[in-house]
């Protein structure tokens, strides 16, 4: 143990007698930069509040979730409360909603420096300011004194993600980071979010339904279905040669080809509902590769044929296109 | 093949479904107005999706809510052709509901949240009842089913369905009205990905079999490249560039919409090794847009003319258009790298 960064393993997951996440594995290392992608409902979410150990009361997690070590299921909340902020930070897809709207923003970072340092106000200000421009703001002086309305969502962005910032955290889970955003503002936060990694070795977990953002910033793709982990692929095997008929379905909703004749497809049915999971493989009821067999048997998570993981019964057999080179 | 630049113009004969000149729309006071909408016009061809792109405050939403009557325009006009006629002025906007329909981003606000679905679909067919009497049932019944709704579904609340279904009773409420355009204001927005390649088939297949012409506003560029047949480019309060769509989004000539598809995270391994232009800073505040071209301040091409001078969309004859002085150059500037 020890050589990841994070590592989950068959984490479970009950909110109040509803099961919400079964099988949940994966691992993260050192300054990797790893998308979670799953439509709604498929858990993607809770993992990072899971990681963040921010469950409410009733909820009742099993299997594993460790950080550098330490096992954060079974964590005391000092710990915790240690260990978020200083080495786990988190960002959500709402910017504005999750800072106060009557305080200034940089009051708000002020705040967060001096419950993890013991710092003057001063000087924590001077960080404050500093961690503004780090993230870009034009103007961090100014900035420090605006509020929320004042500021646009791509800038209460940066204000969360300087704020995430401030202890230097291992790791970053962003929670749809962008999907509030316009496109051009969106390249803005992808380009910051790549060179933060890049320049100070953190460890991102992307969570997003927009392939193409993940395609575009992450290194490895896990791919969630129904509160299961059903395939961990390298981004240019995903784009290549998907493993599983989750991603390949998800891959080619979400490609674009002017040359197309107008054959699209999306996935057929709605997504299934974690607390009654259809038998067998939880995808089979929508995939157009089912056979009998995936109908009864449960896939484990395996080994893929090109590397990484897979949690289809047919996965040796079946050779699925990615998009167009 | 490929979409070229002078692509033949298309036979001026073909009929128009909608025609908007030199629109205006302003919020605000008169003495300190925001024109959201600044002087737009536009021509959708019956049977064609105009798709229009750009970023939130360019004014996109905006223009499809004047054109559908509901918000009071400050200039211009806006021409919609019935069924079978020609252009003719649109009406006042409490009776343009037989002209035009809206299809809205969110349909769990856009249905009444307490009547049965049949109820909001039946409504356009009985306007002006308070409650829609029974006996439009069936014929909305008959509707639900042409987006794929059962009619065990038909006395379910909104709340009872999902996201997808929701919209896709919206679309059929936006249907029964039998009006001939419909606009649709980012109508997947809200859906998972996996459901709104199935919206869009529904909005395409009815548009062929019903014979609607819609105005599809998004910022989605995969949906734009699947519905659209010709798109129009905004930024603030303008229409900077409007085209086939392949020519459009293949070869945009606008430093704006170069940016703004270079900007759109695409799945392919080709994008991945590209590097992308990145747009510098956020969109103006409309209340006192740049002089000139309204795009200069974050246009990396600017030169000084761009300040004085404000570009005009073409209006010649051909197919492509684009408001900007120095646009072949930076075609050329932009293929060379």
């Amino acid at each position: 143990m020890g050589a990841h960064l994070l590592e989950a393993d068959r984490l479970g997951l009950t909110i109040g007698g509803t099961r919400l996440l079964s099988d949940v594995s994966f691992t993260l290392d050192e300054g990797e930069v790893v998308g979670l992608v799953g439509e709604s409902g498929s858990g993607k979410t809770l993992t990072g509040l899971t990681v963040m150990g921010l469950l409410p009361p009733n909820a009742e997690a099993t299997g594993t979730v460790s950080f550098q070590g330490t096992e954060l299921l079974t964590a005391d909340a000092e710990d915790l409360r240690r260990l978020r902020g200083n080495e786990l930070s988190m960002i959500f897809q709402e910017p504005r909603a999750s800072l106060h709207p009557a305080r200034p923003v940089g009051k708000q970072i002020v705040d967060v420096v001096r419950a993890h340092e013991n710092t003057s106000k001063a000087a924590a200000r001077d960080r404050a300011c500093d961690l503004l421009s780090q993230v870009g703001l034009p103007n961090p002086r100014r900035t420090l004194g605006a509020y929320t309305h004042e500021l646009s969502g791509g800038m209460c962005q940066r204000v969360m993600i300087a704020m995430a910032l401030v202890c230097e955290p291992r790791l970053l889970i962003a929670d749809e980071p962008t999907t509030a955003l316009d496109v051009t503002i969106q390249a803005q936060i992808i380009a910051l979010l790549h060179r933060l990694a890049e320049e100070r070795g953190l460890a991102v977990l992307l969570i997003s339904h927009n392939l193409g953002v993940v395609s575009d910033l992450c290194s490895r793709v896990i791919t969630m279905y129904c509160g299961q982990v059903v395939a961990v692929d390298r981004t240019d095997t995903l784009l290549r040669e998907p493993q599983h008929p989750y991603p390949w379905a998800l891959l080619q909703a979400s490609s674009v080809d002017l040359d197309a004749t107008g054959e699209w497809t999306g996935i057929a049915g709605a997504p299934a509902n974690p607390a009654r999971p259809p038998a067998g493989c939880r995808f089979h009821p929508r995939c157009p590769y089912r056979t009998d067999a995936c109908t009864s048997g449960e896939p484990e998570l395996v080994a893929a044929r090109n590397g990484g993981l897979t949690r289809c019964l047919r996965h040796e057999e079946l050779t699925l296109t990615g998009v167009p080179a | 093949m490929t979409a070229g630049v002078s692509e033949p113009v298309e036979a001026p004969s073909r009929a128009m479904a909608l025609s908007v000149e030199d629109l205006v729309v302003t919020y605000g006071s008169r003495r300190d107005p925001l024109r959201a909408v600044d002087g737009v016009s536009l021509r959708v061809a019956r049977g064609e999706t105009l798709g229009i792109i750009g970023e939130s405050g360019s004014g996109k939403s905006t223009l499809v809510m004047a054109i559908a009557g509901l918000l009071p325009t400050t200039g211009g006009r806006i021409r919609i052709a019935p069924r079978d006629g020609e252009l003719g002025a649109a009406a006042a906007s409490v009776g343009r509901g037989g002209q035009v329909q809206v299809i809205f981003q969110d349909p769990a606000l856009a249905l009444s949240p307490s009547l049965p679905i049949w109820r909001s679909v039946a409504e356009p067919l009985a306007p002006g009842n308070i409650r829609v009497p029974a006996r439009f049932r069936a014929q909305a019944v008959e509707l639900l089913g042409q987006v794929g709704i059962g009619p065990e579904l038909a006395d379910r609340r909104p709340a009872q369905l999902s996201g997808g279904q929701r919209q896709r009773v919206t679309i059929a409420r936006a249907v029964a009205a039998r009006a001939p355009l419909i606009m649709c204001d980012e109508p997947v927005a809200a859906l998972d990905i996996s459901l709104q390649a199935g919206v869009l088939r529904l909005l395409d297949e009815l548009r062929h079999t019903r014979e609607l012409t819609y105005v599809f506003v998004s910022h989605d560029m995969t949906s734009i490249a699947r519905i659209a047949d010709q798109v129009g480019v905004m930024y603030l309060g303008k229409l900077v560039e409007v085209g086939p769509v392949r020519s459009v989004l293949r070869e945009p000539r606008h430093p704006y919409t170069q940016a703004l598809i270079s900007a759109v995270p695409t799945v392919s391994l080709r994008a991945r090794a590209r590097s992308r232009t990145l747009l510098p800073g956020e969109i103006p505040d409309a209340r006192r847009p740049p002089s000139g071209c309204r795009f200069r301040t974050r246009c990396r091409f600017a030169q000084d003319r761009c300040a004085v001078e404000e570009p005009t969309i073409g209006t010649g004859s051909e197919a492509h258009q684009v408001a900007c002085h120095f646009w072949p150059e930076i075609q050329d500037a932009v293929t060379a790298t």
